[in-house]
């Protein structure tokens, strides 16, 4: 069984979804009976949400014409 | 199909992508425009040098990083706030359960956990602690939070190990959530101040 501290050294991974199937597992089992370290894991994984809604400023559509329009260029000159 | 047609194709579903991660370098729209236009170019007359088959966004990740960091870096000085090593491994529910009035903050803490509104009121908070932190840092979390690339291709991008992208990411999430942490407290949100940021490894109120 994994204590807290296993569940915290994997707690980036886990969300990450870099952790074995095996260790998946032995983390959602210790989840289920641990609310702290779910709150914990259900925490992290809101803020790494956040972070990707808040960081991702979408792309003028006018600039990526200019890009393709100077990429052509480019094509043109070799 | 022609090599230049081949390069547009493969390069066109990433170019938001390509700005999004300009735009962590620069910060404004304009620069990450050129920034993006740049290394587009330099794809393009480094194309021959990509492998066909490997993984073209972090092909073009890399050529964006390094275009920044050989011609834009120079001209931009950063101004980052100072860095503290005891983040590392800091969390915000951890810090509001280890308070020192445990069983009124377990209440509010959870409430404020689980409210709908967190992101109402982190939001912008959030935006600021994460332009503040180094640059090296700020890296990580955007190339797996925002971009969801794996710890192999972010090792690959930034050309150091598997093992450096966890520690960092580990100090970068740290540090955020403690910046969180302060302006939580400071607005009231949480009423108290973690005994001893950043060196908890496991909290009381955990078994």
């Amino acid at each position: 069984m994994f204590t807290c501290g296993d569940v915290k050294e994997r707690m980036n991974a886990f969300n990450d979804k870099e952790l074995s199937m095996k260790e998946r597992f032995m983390v959602l089992f210790h989840l289920v009976i641990c609310e702290p370290c779910s709150m914990m894991i259900r925490f992290n994984n809101r803020i790494k949400k956040m972070v990707s809604r808040h960081s991702n400023p979408p792309m003028d559509p006018k600039c990526k014409v200019n890009i393709l329009k100077r990429l052509k260029e480019e094509k043109e000159g070799e | 199909m022609s090599k230049s047609t081949e390069f547009e194709n493969l390069i066109s579903p990433h170019l938001d992508a390509l700005y999004g991660y300009a735009f962590s370098f620069t910060k404004n729209k304009a620069d990450a425009e050129d920034l993006v236009q740049e290394s587009v170019l330099r794809g393009f007359r480094a194309f021959d040098s990509f492998k066909k088959g490997t993984n073209i966004k972090a092909w073009l990740f890399t050529i964006v990083r390094n275009t920044y960091i050989s011609h834009w870096r120079k001209k931009k000085a950063h101004k980052e706030e100072s860095w503290d090593e005891t983040y590392e491994n800091f969390s915000f529910v951890e810090s509001a359960m280890d308070a020192e009035d445990t069983q009124r903050l377990q209440g509010e803490a959870t409430d404020f956990l689980d409210d709908s509104k967190l992101e109402q009121i982190l939001g912008d908070e959030l935006v600021g602690a994460l332009n503040a932190l180094p640059e090296e840092f700020r890296d990580v979390i955007f190339l797996s939070d925002v971009q969801n690339l794996s710890y192999k291709d972010i090792a690959q991008i930034l050309e150091i190990p598997i093992g450096t992208v966890r520690s960092r990411l580990a100090r970068a999430r740290g540090a955020l959530q403690h910046k969180l942490w302060d302006y939580a407290v400071e607005k009231g949100i949480v009423s108290n101040a973690p005994q001893n940021p950043g060196t908890s490894q496991t909290p009381k109120s955990l078994h």
